[in-house]
C-alpha cells in the first residue's frame, strides 16, 4: 500500500474513476450494444478493484 | 509511488473532463466550408460552444445618376399624364431586363399609389449583378378593376403559419408557408390560394395576380400558376418571386389567353410553388403580405379605342442606369450558431444560423445541410456513426487502456 493513502481513499479514487469512465463511454459515438460491452467490462474490472480495496 | 499516485489522480481528472469535452463536441460542428473566412471557437452565456466566423468580401457599388446598392430597395415609378392631367385609372405594364438582357419582369402590372397624381410604381430589391437595367412601361386607360381577396389556402407541401386572411392587407402581417422536407427528396413548397365569387365583368381586358411579400431562399425561384378549368391544368405565369422581388404581378391579357377559363363558378386558383424539390440546403420561407386577383375592364368602350388615344404621356423616372463596380465592401456574413441533430435514424442535419449583413441591414438565414448516414445516426450525440472498423478500434483501445491501468495499479500500488 502507498503510505498515507488509506483503503477508503483508494475506494473513492476507484469509484470516481469508474464514474468518469462510464460517462466517457456513454458519450462515445458507438452503437448502444458496443457501449454496453465496454460498460460491462469496466463494471467487472472496477467492481473487483473496488471490493478488494474495501477488503484491504 | 507518490509519482504513480499523482499519475492515477491526473488520469482520474482527465477521465472526468473527457465526457464534458465529448458533450461540448456534440453541439459543435467544424466551421463551414467557406473560402476566405476566419473562424474561432467561442462559448456563449450558457456554456455552449460554437464557431464564430467573419468575412469581408470587400464589395462596393457605384451607381450612375441615382445611386443604388445591391439588395437596396429600388423603386421604379412613372407619372401618367394625358393632356397634362394625371390619369389615375390605368393599367401600366412594365418590362424589366437584367444587364445581360434577359427578362426579369415581363408585363408586370404596376401598383397605383392611392391618392396620387397618376403615379404608378413597382418595387424591387437591387440584385447583386452589375450593369445597366433597362425598363419599358406601357399603359392602357381608362381601365377599372374588380378586386378579389383570398378565401382559402390549400397547402400541398409546406408548413403554414398564420392565415390566408393575413393576405387581405399590405400591413406586414404575413401568411407564411415554409418549405417542407419531402420523403426521399429535398425541401418543397407547393400550395394554392382560392378566390371565390370572382366575376368576369363586361369588356374585360385581362386578369392580374398581385402579390406582395418575401421569399428568403436565394437558391431558387418561386413560381405562380393559375388553374385553367377548361383544360384541367395549371398555367405557369411569366413572373416569378425571388429574394429580389418584394412584389410580383402577372398580367394575363385576353388576347393572349382565354381568361374565362381561369374562372369556374366564380373560383380562381393561384398556385405558388418552388422549382427544385431536390434542394436540401435551405428550407425557404415564403411570406405573403398581400395577394389579390384583379379583373380589368374597359370603362368606356373597347380597349382598342383607348389604346389608340393619343395624348398619353408616360414619364418614366425610374432607375435608368445601375453601374456596378464592386459590392464586396459592404457584404458580411457571420455564423452565429450551429446545431447538429438527427432527423431520424439515418439522416443527419447540420443547421447553421448565419447572419448576413448588406450595407448595415442584417437578417438571419438558417442553412440546413442534410446528409444520409451510412451506418446510422446517433440521436444522442447528433452525429453519424463512424464506420465499423473505427468503432472497433475505439472499443479495443479503451479495453486495452483499462487492462494497462489495472496492471499498473496492481503492479505499483497493491
Amino acid at each position: 500500500m502507498v503510505k498515507g493513502v488509506t483503503p477508503a481513499h483508494e475506494a473513492v479514487i476507484l469509484l470516481l474513476l469508474g464514474i468518469a469512465f462510464s460517462l466517457l463511454v456513454f458519450n462515445l459515438n458507438l452503437y448502444p450494444y458496443e457501449k454496453l460491452i465496454l460498460l460491462g467490462v469496466a463494471l467487472i474490472i472496477f467492481t473487483i478493484f473496488f471490493s478488494s480495496a474495501l477488503r484491504a | 509511488m507518490k509519482i504513480f499516485v499523482a499519475f492515477v489522480l491526473a488520469l482520474i481528472l482527465a477521465s472526468a473532463l473527457l465526457p464534458f469535452l465529448a458533450l461540448a463536441k456534440s453541439g459543435t460542428v467544424p466551421p463551414p466550408d467557406l473560402t476566405e473566412i476566419m473562424c474561432e471557437q467561442k462559448t456563449d452565456e450558457k456554456g455552449h460552444k460554437y464557431w464564430e466566423c467573419f468575412t469581408s468580401l470587400k464589395k462596393k457599388i457605384h451607381v450612375f445618376g441615382t445611386e443604388y446598392f445591391p439588395l437596396e430597395d429600388g423603386r421604379i415609378y412613372i407619372q401618367l399624364l394625358s393632356k397634362d392631367q394625371p390619369v389615375n385609372n390605368a393599367l401600366c405594364l412594365i418590362d424589366l431586363y437584367y444587364p445581360d438582357l434577359t427578362v426579369w419582369f415581363d408585363d408586370a402590372a404596376m401598383f397605383y399609389l392611392n391618392g396620387s397624381e397618376g403615379l404608378y410604381y413597382f418595387d424591387v430589391i437591387i440584385p447583386d449583378m452589375p450593369g445597366v437595367y433597362m425598363t419599358t412601361v406601357k399603359c392602357f386607360y381608362i381601365i377599372d378593376e374588380t378586386y378579389d381577396y383570398a378565401d382559402n389556402a390549400v397547402i400541398l407541401h409546406g408548413v403554414e403559419t398564420g392565415s390566408y386572411m393575413d393576405t387581405w392587407k399590405d400591413d406586414n402581417q404575413y401568411h407564411e408557408v415554409d418549405e417542407k422536407l419531402v420523403a426521399g427528396g429535398g425541401y418543397a413548397l407547393d400550395f394554392y390560394y382560392e378566390f371565390y365569387n370572382v366575376s368576369i365583368p363586361e369588356n374585360y381586358t385581362g386578369m392580374t395576380v398581385y402579390w406582395i411579400g418575401r421569399w428568403d431562399s436565394p437558391e431558387e425561384y418561386v413560381w405562380f400558376d393559375v388553374y385553367d378549368w377548361c383544360n384541367d391544368t395549371w398555367v405557369e405565369l411569366p413572373n416569378e418571386a425571388s429574394t429580389n422581388t418584394p412584389m410580383v404581378s402577372n398580367y394575363i391579357d385576353v388576347s393572349e389567353y382565354n381568361v374565362s377559363c381561369l374562372v369556374s363558378d366564380g373560383t380562381v386558383r393561384v398556385r405558388i410553388h418552388d422549382t427544385n424539390w431536390d434542394e436540401k440546403e435551405v428550407a425557404g420561407h415564403f411570406m405573403t403580405d398581400y395577394i389579390d386577383v384583379q379583373m380589368h375592364y374597359a370603362s368606356f368602350g373597347a380597349i382598342e379605342n383607348i389604346r389608340g388615344g393619343g395624348e398619353l404621356h408616360v414619364r418614366d423616372t425610374s432607375i435608368q442606369t445601375i453601374l456596378l463596380k464592386s459590392v464586396e465592401d459592404m457584404i458580411t456574413e457571420k455564423l452565429i450558431q450551429n446545431h447538429d441533430y438527427c432527423l431520424d435514424n439515418k439522416t443527419h442535419v447540420k443547421e447553421l444560423l448565419i447572419e448576413k449583413c448588406y450595407f448595415g441591414e442584417c437578417y438571419n438565414v438558417t442553412k440546413r445541410i442534410v446528409e444520409v448516414c451510412d451506418y446510422g445516426c446517433n440521436v444522442q450525440v447528433g452525429e453519424c456513426y463512424p464506420p465499423p472498423y473505427e468503432r472497433l478500434g475505439i472499443v479495443i483501445a479503451i479495453i486495452a487502456a483499462i487492462v494497462i491501468i489495472v496492471y499498473l495499479i496492481r503492479r505499483f500500488v497493491w
